[in-house]
């Protein structure tokens, strides 16, 4: 109902930041993905570091569990993550070698998730009433693909620039620049300025069209400051397999899934 | 040939044709000067460093990959209050920030505001900032109790506290590591302003580290140099006043030695203008350049001169004076010259590519000023109208009065002269045993200088001015090689002169005792290597891998085996798997296979075979023993439609459980597959043996492979010891006893190379001493042969450089006896005492020859000789004794240069007129038989 209702005002009049962030929030997603995530880290001397992961999360995110495959050193490490809406998200690790579990504090937003060039405050849902949003341009024809990562968008295609400020909150950003598909609401594109005002990242991404979902298949992060980048494929894509609420448990952080 | 078409040629065109021989001169060197416009001085220090000697490749590869290895380190405080205070915490973030903002110059900035502590939170290893507010963030705007908190942290954490706080809490450091290569010069030079700037007159500020000493010598030197040389010149010029007595004598002898000076730096400027090479542009290496020439010019000058009044005196006639002067001096003042250059062109041997640069432009200068002594300054001396009446020609001065002196007792008791002279220098053989090398650079500064005193208070109070790296290399997760590594920096620093040491070791107990709870008991190498890599894990949650980078590194794949592939040859690879678990920790990560030619060139710079040339051969590799799960990579490229390549894989007689792997077997790949790229994935879980066959067909060229294992092993490790400024002799003993230690202790796969600016400096020099040595050997035997060939006979050339040979003898037997080390400064300038000592003994013999061609009587031989030589040679070394000035500077190798030209001057001209003289004396008889 809130969704029609934002797209009637939006058709009537022109859409506003905070209306548009709201469809993008609102975008259906489906009740929970599995799926295997490779993440290549590139650091500015050129070394590559490859780690494979198999991901299961639920409720858009907000629940996921993480099992490293490889590499071999890596091997039987487990992330646990649940968000929560008035109290501190819950972030635990299970490490093999020593055989304990041990809680993530997560004040540590600006933190690189596993030597990555995402933070853990990339990897959290943005709350619409912690940022102010303002669309700078609209209907932008972006025809020569610059902005993602091999040149396969549909040359044409509309997009707003959304700049959302953080309102109060603790975060490592002053801004981000967003590019938003006029007709999917589906970030392309994202720079993220730190507190000085300068250029810290640039991320892209990609999707995948899987039951009328449209899934995240790639993110691309460069770290413009570190010279590094990041680039994390998803690949066997799974959805609404029926998770259920107590895989999200401890106990299932010590033993890697059955595929 | 020298006599009939140069010298006469040279005599008559002067005595003939004086203005136009002097206009011709002052164009030529015009000409030359010119190129003064394209002079460049370099003060930076790093580029005159040869590049090819082992430890110096061993130290660009470690600084390759962990950085520049040099530190500066900045010092502040206040001796009687303590340094946990608002004021020192406010100028440490401003400090900070204002060096980090230095990009261009400055890689990376240690201080108190930069460094991470790691937290126990629940058992979960935290890294944050140590700088921070009560809300944990990082912010100048702290307050006592935060700073409170910072102390607590640094004591409960003393081995990150010695890093950066003095022995008694009053004094704090920063250090700066600057980007590497930058110009040392200019970085000291930058980093002062902004020191003074921020800590202003408030606290006592100290600078130390190599960085800072090597960028702040050059420019001490320039102004020590400066102010002395012209106190130098000054008194040359009174001394020069004195004996002449006349001012357009010394004017003359200044014009030459001026011109000669414009002729050394245009020369230098055209070179570097011509060939763009840096050995042309004056350096610190340079710095002894005018001091050299001023002396071999003066003496040219002072010998014409001195020779111009005698005969004027004697022939009572200017031309004829002129005539004979140049006629007696022509071929001796050409032999010296030449001779001299000869020796210093013996600089090309020299591993400094700079000395090269040095040898060449002073060679010139030095024939330079031979052709402006036997053309400008004759052609002024006729032009200017002499008066024979005066003082100056008819009265001898002083110093020929001494030398008359000298020539009598030769002449009386030559044996006696002979064999104390003898006593002389057999005694200084024995100092030679008590030699020792010294090329510690801050020993190069006075006590109480500053710098040395700063340097002394950072050894004393901090971690130490000087440093020396090891660089490991074995697998930085093994426990077996942590426990080593640890073990070796406990033995290093059980060394009284080792402050402290870091390596991954460190940093991996910190982590184990965290998130253990904090619990020192943990403060250890976890017993197994899952655990490492959890703690590593651990740490990449919250902390930057990028943190290690000055500490381990795992970009540069190691190689596990090479095989020679030739054409139409089966080879077998035994890759031994146990070996690699020893290594590399099982399972590897990837493995890569790199192709090189015979010469160990990489033919593919992206570690991806490229097999476009490669025609008809085939190799097998043999993974033997057990591999648990592994996965290598193999890629592939570069073949055209009609190459083709068949790949098999055996695995043993026990089959493996094979869960990724493509099932195919045998596994063919057709060439279109292979035309892009592609790659075989292997992965193995578990077998005894495993055998993959590579067959490579129409091989048409030799190749080597190498399979190379990479991955997050971090095989390349970095442990930094701290130390205080010790002696050469200091650093070899530790060296050594490093040696001694691995050799004896070191069990593990933990490789080690002991490098460092230290380690490379002691190699550096003892190769700069023995190609020293070598030039010095060289010369002598050149010398002689030029002497033997231009005074004609064997014995000339035996006596040439006998005078000179004793005061080499003489150098180094006195400096060990002195207790004066040897340097690279030191043994640069004994090879120029070669230089300008074989003067004297040329000027001896010439005239001699001249005399006993001329049939002066037996009796009188040595002491008209004396009389005729003597005077220059005494006057050349008296107006140079002005270089005693440089034993006023504040750097000692300064000291050494002006002591050193001084004894060079004295000694040579004793032996000449002391050794030379009474052998002469003693086989005159001999001599005038076989002239």
């Amino acid at each position: 109902m809130k969704f029609l209702i934002v797209l009637f005002i939006s058709i009537i009049f022109s859409m506003t930041g905070e209306e548009l962030s709201i469809l993008m929030d609102n975008r259906e997603s489906p009740n929970d993905v599995s799926s295997e995530l490779n993440m290549e880290i590139t650091n500015k001397k050129g070394r590559v570091r490859k780690s494979k992961i198999k991901s299961i999360s639920k409720d858009n995110n907000a629940k996921q569990i993480l099992w490293f495959l490889s590499p071999a050193d890596d091997k039987g490490v487990s992330y646990l993550k649940i968000e929560h809406d008035n109290q501190d998200d819950e972030i635990r690790l299970w490490l093999p070698g020593f055989k304990k579990i041990r809680r993530i504090s997560s004040n540590k937003k600006a933190d690189s998730f596993m030597g990555s060039d995402l933070s853990y405050e990339d990897m959290t849902s943005r709350q619409i009433k912690d940022y102010t949003f303002e669309i700078t341009n609209s209907n932008i024809v972006l025809a020569d693909g610059s902005h993602t990562n091999d040149n396969t968008d549909t040359p044409g295609k509309s997009y707003y620039i959304l700049e959302s400020t953080p309102n109060g909150i603790d975060s490592e950003y002053s801004r981000h620049v967003t590019w938003v598909e006029d007709d999917t609401y589906l970030t392309i594109k994202e720079e993220s300025y730190d507190k000085n005002g300068n250029l810290l990242k640039l991320k892209k991404f990609k999707y995948q069209l899987i039951d009328s979902f449209n899934l995240v298949s790639e993110i691309f992060v460069e770290n413009i400051q570190k010279k590094s980048t990041t680039k994390l494929v998803f690949s066997n894509l799974n959805i609404n397999t029926g998770v259920k609420n107590k895989l999200f448990q401890e106990k299932n952080m010590k033993r890697l899934p059955r595929k | 040939m020298f006599n009939k078409y140069i010298k006469q040629n040279f005599i008559n065109q002067t005595l003939n044709f004086p203005l136009r021989t002097l206009l011709i001169s002052l164009g030529l060197t015009a000409i030359i000067g010119s190129g003064i416009r394209w002079f460049e001085i370099d003060d930076d220090f790093v580029k005159l460093l040869p590049q090819d000697i082992p430890s110096k490749i061993i130290w660009d590869d470690i600084q390759e990959d962990f950085g520049a290895s040099e530190i500066m380190l900045i010092a502040f405080g206040n001796k009687n209050k303590d340094i946990y205070r608002k004021e020192i915490f406010d100028a440490i973030w401003d400090l900070t920030d204002s060096l980090k903002a230095q990009k261009d110059l400055i890689e990376d900035v240690i201080s108190i505001k930069t460094l991470n502590k790691l937290k126990s939170e629940d058992g979960f290893m935290e890294v944050g900032d140590l700088f921070v507010n009560s809300d944990g963030k990082l912010t100048k705007d702290i307050d006592d109790k935060d700073i409170e908190n910072i102390k607590t942290y640094l004591d409960h954490n003393l081995n990150v506290k010695s890093r950066i706080i003095s022995k008694y809490d009053n004094y704090i450091s920063i250090v700066i590591r600057p980007v590497l290569n930058t110009n040392m010069t200019e970085t000291v030079e930058r980093i002062k302003p902004i020191v003074k700037s921020i800590l202003d007159e408030k606290f006592e500020v100290h600078y130390a580290g190599q960085v800072y000493i090597t960028g702040e010598v050059p420019t001490i030197i320039k102004k020590d140099t400066s102010t002395l040389m012209v106190l130098a010149i000054l008194l040359m010029i009174i001394i020069l006043l004195i004996n002449f007595r006349n001012i357009s004598a010394v004017l003359m002898i200044l014009m030459t030695i001026i011109l000669s000076m414009i002729s050394m730096a245009g020369f230098m400027g055209w070179m570097h203008n011509l060939t763009g090479l840096f050995i042309f542009k004056f350096t610190m290496m340079n710095t002894s350049m005018p001091v050299v020439l001023l002396t071999i010019a003066n003496s040219d000058g002072v010998h014409i001169l001195t020779r111009f009044f005698r005969e004027s005196r004697k022939q009572k006639n200017i031309k004829n004076g002129i005539e004979t002067t140049l006629k007696s001096l022509f071929l001796p003042i050409f032999l010296t010259s030449f001779t001299t250059g000869i020796a210093f062109l013996a600089f090309i041997f020299s591993p400094v590519e700079q000395m090269t640069g040095y040898g060449i432009s002073i060679a010139f200068a030095i024939m330079w000023a031979w052709i402006l002594s036997t053309t400008l300054l004759p052609s002024i001396i006729l032009l200017k109208n002499w008066n024979l009446d005066a003082g100056y020609i008819k009265r001898e001065s002083f110093l020929e009065k001494i030398a008359r002196f000298i020539g009598n007792n030769i002449s009386k008791s030559p044996k006696k002269v002979l064999y104390i002279g003898i006593s002389i220098v057999l005694f200084s053989v024995y100092g030679f045993k008590y030699l020792e090398i010294e090329v510690n650079t801050s020993k190069f500064f006075k006590r109480g200088h500053p710098i040395r005193e700063s340097n002394e208070f950072v050894d004393s109070e901090l971690t130490g001015s000087m440093n020396f790296l090891i660089n490991t290399k074995g697998n930085h997760k093994d426990p077996n090689v942590l426990n080593d590594l640890n073990n070796l920096q406990i033995y290093l620093e059980s060394h009284p002169r080792i402050n402290t040491t870091i390596s991954i070791a460190d940093i991996i107990k910190g982590m184990h005792k965290t998130i253990m709870n904090d619990s020192m008991k943990y403060y250890s190498i976890p017993e197994s290597r899952e655990k490492i890599n959890n703690l590593f894990f651990m740490y990449s949650m919250s902390g930057d891998d990028d943190d290690f980078n000055s500490l381990v590194d795992d970009s540069n794949p190691t190689v596990l085996f090479t095989v020679d592939f030739n054409k139409n040859h089966m080879n077998n690879i035994n890759f031994d798997t146990a070996n690699v678990y020893d290594s590399f920790g099982n399972p590897l990560d990837v493995c890569l296979i790199e192709c090189t030619n015979n010469d160990d060139e990489i033919l593919d710079s992206e570690i991806l075979l490229d097999f476009s040339n490669i025609t008809d051969s085939s190799f097998t590799v043999i993974m033997s023993n057990k591999i648990a799960v592994s996965e290598f990579e193999i890629s592939f490229t570069g073949f055209t439609d009609t190459e083709s390549i068949s790949v098999t894989k055996h695995f043993g007689t026990n089959n493996l459980n094979l869960r990724t792997l493509d099932p195919i077997y045998p596994y063919n790949l057709g060439h279109n597959k292979l035309a892009k790229r592609n790659t075989i994935n292997i992965s193995i879980d578990k077998t005894n043996s495993s055998i993959v066959h590579f067959s490579l067909l129409n091989l048409d060229t030799e190749r080597k492979f190498k399979i190379l294992a990479s991955g997050n092993h971090y095989d390349n490790g970095l442990l930094t010891g701290m130390m205080q400024s010790i002696s050469t002799k200091e650093t070899v003993e530790l060296v050594e006893d490093l040696e001694n230690y691995i050799e004896n202790n070191i069990d593990s796969n933990l490789d080690t190379q002991i490098s460092g600016l230290a380690v490379f400096f002691r190699d550096f020099v003892n190769l700069l001493i023995q190609s020293s040595i070598i030039s010095i050997l060289v010369s002598i035997l050149v010398i002689f042969i030029i002497s033997w060939y231009f005074f004609k006979a064997f014995k000339w050339g035996v006596l040439a450089i006998i005078p000179l040979t004793c005061a080499v003898i003489l150098n180094f037997g006195l400096m060990g006896l002195f207790g004066i080390k040897l340097s690279h400064i030191t043994a640069i300038l004994t090879a120029i005492i070669i230089g300008v000592g074989v003067d004297f003994a040329i000027h001896y013999i010439s005239e001699f020859k001249r005399n006993l061609k001329n049939n002066i009587p037996l009796d009188t031989i040595s002491k008209d000789n004396i009389d005729d030589v003597g005077y220059p040679i005494l006057l050349d070394v008296l107006s140079n004794m002005g270089f005693v000035t440089l034993l006023f500077s504040a750097l000692i190798p300064l000291n050494y240069m002006g002591g050193l030209m001084v004894f060079a001057m004295l000694s040579t001209s004793i032996g000449t007129l002391t050794l030379l003289a009474s052998l002469i004396e003693i086989n005159k008889e001999y001599l005038r038989k076989n002239k």
